[in-house]
């Protein structure tokens, strides 16, 4: 089983995905709502992977990957940054603060599952 | 001239009569030399021949007698002497015998004179000749011959030479004389005449003296040396015009020049007076110093261009360091600090004088702002061409902003882009991932899970359409397409029909919605849907962002400008907002903070068109807020005029203020290490009706004063731990104490240093209560509420300020530049002017100068609020009545409270002839 943290403050967004990965077999996803219940959860619960919103209302998505990468704990996690911002930089932007991967939303599903699994292998 | 000469030299004498005249001489004297020789020697001649005769008639006789003697015989002896008479020459003659004549005969007679007479008569030559016989002298012949013969022979012979010797001297006068006349005389006349001639002028006679002789040769040399003269005179002649014409030439060209000096000298002067023409016709500032850096000439706009304390000075001859000197000195120049002190300037402002590289830029003292491009002439002066850039610096200033502003509005754009794509994608990724999977596996959905999903889709899209709606509504209302139905609307329907809506909103939060109407709140002038609207995205912002907390409605009709307004202040108890984020707050494309608008939901658009619309409508949003305590927005709308039913003010006019009762005047902090001085001054200030607080000390004076927050203070100099200077400078140099008015009290008299200090007053010890009423009593305060009128082109500002006093209680009222405020001013009279200075049109300064001239207005006191960081020069002309000086920027409002408490503190409570009107 795979334990997925998936770091989301829209309600909506949370959900969606969390019964998409329901729908597949081998997946555990845990949703955290903010900044630092992502931190938090990252620490406690030692996920195989994160994705990761940008704009969270505490604290900055690449703020908290920037700590959890820089925390010996979490350093070795995959973080796939997972956010609206899909202008042109915010990719490069995410990969500069330590994201492993970035996909945009809305989620191709498919295309997702790709890159958890390359991030995983 | 020869005349001339005669009488120079004496008497004239011709060579010829100087020739003949010695020649005469000589020969004369030669031949009367002559003469007399000859006539001497025939004399002699005849007188030696007499004698010979008379020696041979002598002899003859010896001869012829010695036998008559001998013989005596008379007759024969007779005989002889008879003969011897024929010779006439023969005057006597005797024949003696022994004594006894013989014989003789004498030419006269018979009374013939003895012999002897004859011997010793020159006439006569006598002889006695002894005739001798056998040796014995027998007689003797006694002759006597007469020498007239002899004198005849002579006088005939004088008369032959002396006639030779005059024939001789005529013809050799005759010769002479012809002689020196024809070779001498006469040509030397001739020359003479030609020499005159030619002394005359008349070289052209010629010398025409004949003869092979000297005077001939010079004659001829004479006329050689008179064609030489003539050649000579002609060469000289020609010479002569020749230098005459070279000399008319010359005094031609002489005259010429001399025009053309005068020419070029005037137009040298019309030159250097069109030069001084141009000079001052050019529109900069101009400027010449010589090599020895001396003011040559300069323009009256250079003048114009220099401060006045500088425009004295200048004038020609005037040196340039004392120029730059005079300039640093004066404080003239903004920069001085900047470069590192006045001296450091002034040599650098020389140095670049002497190698100029580029124009510097000066800032003056009084705001202006001029370049100064400065060049070396070829003679080692200086040029200097000053340009007022002040308009430019403003300009570029104002390029600045612009292009600030169009750089933060293109920024503003692609963040709203992008926030807009992070929006729209956000409720997109929940409906599609969502109805993919409904679709794909519906199979797998529980019936509570599908209605879940469901749910979730429809908010996502209703969400999406709202954000899409507020988009459209502002793009309406940016490009002023959003057409509004402005009508009359009664603000109380309004209010219901918003509360209606806005409880259910606040309920959810667990907010308490509280609402205050008045009754006579005039009807608005508006579309009542984008009232409504605007109305109630204030009440769900304020709803969202407090919980549990308390939402308040409070309608009031209120002054706006030169009209009536209906506020409709909300306030929450949230989170409230950062300076910065008010700033950004109505700014177009912009959201506070995306994250929040997403905790709170919302689009972040709704206070953006909520202004713009409420703008549109001739009212405004501002905004009011403390972090973390909550936030006021107040909505303004204007009240709608009725004719014949003019907008009133609200009826709830604030209550005049009455006289002050004790120890509502405030507190006075005493500092003075003297018990008995505070005893003393305690007495007068509560004879005052002030309240007294003391610090013994300066350390403790500070501190009462920043906890007390006393209307006024009394500083004693002389104090042990901090002496009064230092007290004095402290709290001058607090921005929250720097208003309260300071009094110092001492012995000695330091009022100019205190003034300068910044003290209010200065007293001398002892103190009277009238000295120190005349002090403290403008500055008591109390309950009195003061009329103040904001000037400020800035209406958010505006609105801020006015918010402000309202919350410490004073009325305000705000206009948008200086004409607005004089406007006001002649229907209203405030009792403090809060006054901003930059603006566009009648500025701050002009305001205040404005009011400086007007009877009425002169005495208003004015608060200085400014970005603007004031030069003496720019204090002084804002004049007398400026009660102090507020930032614009970087101050908490319960700071900039304290500020405004304590300027407002200080404004005396003068009677006025007419209180403010309500505006009509």
């Amino acid at each position: 089983v795979i334990n997925l943290l998936y770091v989301e403050d829209n309600d909506d967004n949370a959900f969606m995905l969390q019964m998409r990965f329901e729908m597949l077999e081998g997946y555990e996803v845990h949703v955290a709502a903010n900044g630092k219940a992502g931190i938090e959860a990252a620490r406690t619960m030692r996920p195989n992977l994160i994705l990761m919103d940008i704009g969270l209302p505490d604290i900055d998505g690449l703020e908290v990957t920037r700590q959890l990468k820089t925390d010996a704990r979490t350093r070795t996690i995959p973080i796939i940054a997972l956010t609206a911002h899909a202008m042109t930089g915010d990719r490069e932007k995410a990969l500069a603060t330590g994201c492993d991967e970035f996909d945009t939303k809305p989620v191709d599903f498919d295309r997702l599952l790709g890159k958890i699994e390359a991030c995983l292998r | 001239m020869v005349s001339h000469r005669r009488s120079e030299l004496g008497r004239f004498i011709s060579i010829q009569r100087r020739f003949n005249y010695a020649l005469f001489g000589v020969l004369g004297a030669l031949l009367l030399a002559f003469a007399f020789a000859a006539i001497a020697y025939t004399s002699s001649q005849a007188e030696r021949g007499l004698r010979e005769k008379l020696d041979n008639t002598a002899s003859i006789a010896r001869v012829s007698l010695t036998q008559a003697l001998w013989n005596v015989d008379g007759q024969v002896a007779a005989d002889f002497v008879n003969a011897l008479f024929l010779d006439r020459n023969i005057v006597h003659a005797s024949v003696v015998y022994s004594g006894n004549v013989l014989a003789e005969r004498d030419r006269s007679g018979a009374n013939a004179p003895p012999f002897a007479s004859y011997v010793n008569d020159r006439r006569f030559i006598t002889i006695s000749a002894d005739v001798h016989y056998n040796g014995r002298t027998i007689g003797t012949i006694r002759l006597v011959f007469s020498r007239d013969s002899v004198r005849e022979q002579i006088i005939l012979n004088a008369a032959g030479v002396l006639g030779l010797a005059v024939l001789i001297f005529a013809g050799a006068a005759v010769t002479s004389m012809w002689v020196t006349r024809r070779y001498i005389s006469q040509p030397l006349r001739e020359l003479s005449v030609s020499a005159s001639r030619i002394a005359a002028g008349d070289l052209d006679a010629a010398i025409d003296v004949e003869g092979r002789d000297e005077i001939g040769a010079l004659a001829q040399n004479f006329d050689a040396m008179r064609g030489s003269i003539r050649t000579l005179v002609g060469e000289l002649r020609e010479s002569n015009a020749g230098l005459e014409e070279a000399n008319r030439t010359l005094e031609h060209r002489v005259a010429l020049r001399t025009a053309e000096v005068a020419a070029a000298m005037r137009e040298a002067e019309s030159a250097h007076g069109r030069m001084i023409d141009a000079i001052e016709s050019i529109s900069e500032g101009f400027v010449l110093y010589d090599s020895r850096e001396r003011l040559v000439v300069c323009n009256g706009r250079y003048r114009e261009m220099l401060p006045p304390a500088l425009a004295k000075i200048i004038a020609p001859g005037v040196a340039f360091e004392t120029v730059v000197r005079t300039a640093a000195m004066h404080g003239l120049v903004q920069e001085l600090d900047e470069a590192g002190g006045t001296e450091t300037w002034i040599q650098k402002r020389i140095g670049h004088s002497h190698n100029p590289a580029g124009p510097i830029v000066l800032h003056l003292a009084d705001g202006r702002w001029v370049r100064i491009s400065e060049r070396r002439t070829d003679e080692g002066g200086c040029v200097g061409v000053w340009q007022d850039i002040t308009d430019l610096k403003a300009h570029e200033a104002d390029l600045e902003l612009a292009r600030d502003a169009a750089m933060q509005a293109s920024q503003a754009k692609s963040s709203f882009l992008a926030t807009m794509s992070h929006e729209l994608r956000t409720p997109l990724n929940a409906i599609i991932g969502l109805s993919e999977m409904l679709t794909q596996h519906a199979d797998r959905f529980t019936p509570e899970r599908r209605q879940e999903s469901q749910r979730r889709i429809l908010n996502a899209g209703r969400h999406l359409l709202n954000l899409i709606n507020d988009v459209l509504d502002l793009s309406k209302v940016e490009a002023g397409k959003m057409e509004l139905q402005i009508d009359t609307c009664d603000v109380a329907q309004l209010v219901n029909d918003v509360i209606a809506t806005a409880r259910p909103l606040a309920e959810k939060n667990g907010n308490v919605l509280d609402v205050t109407l008045p009754p006579d709140i005039p009807p608005v002038r508006a579309d009542a849907t984008r009232a409504r609207q605007i109305l109630l995205n204030l009440l769900s912002n304020a709803c969202k962002f407090s919980r549990n907390g308390a939402v308040s409605l409070t309608v009031s009709a209120v002054r706006e400008g030169s009209g009536m307004a209906v506020a409709f202040a909300v306030s929450d108890t949230g989170i409230g907002l950062t300076e910065e984020q008010m700033g950004k707050l109505f700014a177009e494309f912009v959201q506070a903070d995306a994250s929040t608008a997403r905790e709170y939901g919302g689009t972040g658009l709704g206070l953006a068109i909520s202004r713009r619309l409420s703008r549109q409508m001739g009212g405004d949003i501002t905004v009011c807020s403390v972090q973390g305590k909550g936030s006021v927005f107040t909505a303004l709308l204007p009240v709608a005029t009725q004719p014949g039913q003019p907008a009133t003010a609200p009826t709830t006019q604030p209550p005049d203020v009455g006289p002050l009762a004790a120890d509502t005047r405030g507190v006075v902090l005493v500092i003075d290490d003297d018990p008995t001085a505070r005893e003393v001054l305690a007495g007068h200030i509560h004879a005052l009706g002030f309240q007294a607080i003391f610090a013994a000390e300066g350390q403790e004076g500070l501190a009462l004063a920043r906890s007390a927050n006393p209307q006024a203070i009394t500083l004693d100099l002389h104090m042990p731990d901090l002496d009064g200077w230092s007290v004095l400078t402290a709290l001058k140099a607090d921005p929250v104490l720097a208003d309260i008015p300071v009094v110092i009290v001492t012995i000695d008299d330091v009022s100019g240093r205190s003034f300068a200090m910044g003290a209010a007053g200065f007293l001398t010890k002892p103190v009277s209560t009238d000295a120190l009423a005349r002090i403290l009593l403008p500055h008591r305060s109390g309950n009195r509420r003061l009329s103040a009128l904001i000037v400020d082109d800035d209406p958010d500002h505006g609105r801020r300020m006015q918010a402000l006093l309202a919350d410490l209680g004073h009325d305000a009222a705000c206009v948008d530049g200086g004409r607005k405020a004089i406007g006001w001013l002649v229907g209203n009279t405030p009792d403090v002017i809060l006054l901003d200075l930059m603006m566009p049109g009648i500025d701050g300064f002009q305001l205040a100068e404005c009011m400086q001239g007007h009877p009425d207005w002169r005495c208003i006191p004015i608060v200085v609020v400014t970005a603007k960081d004031l030069s003496a020069a720019e204090r002084a002309r804002l004049g007398e009545n400026v009660r102090g000086v507020i930032g614009k920027s970087g101050m908490a409002p319960e700071q900039l409270a304290a500020r405004i408490t304590a300027l407002l503190s200080s404004v005396p409570d003068q009677p006025r002839a007419a209180p403010a009107e309500p505006v009509s």
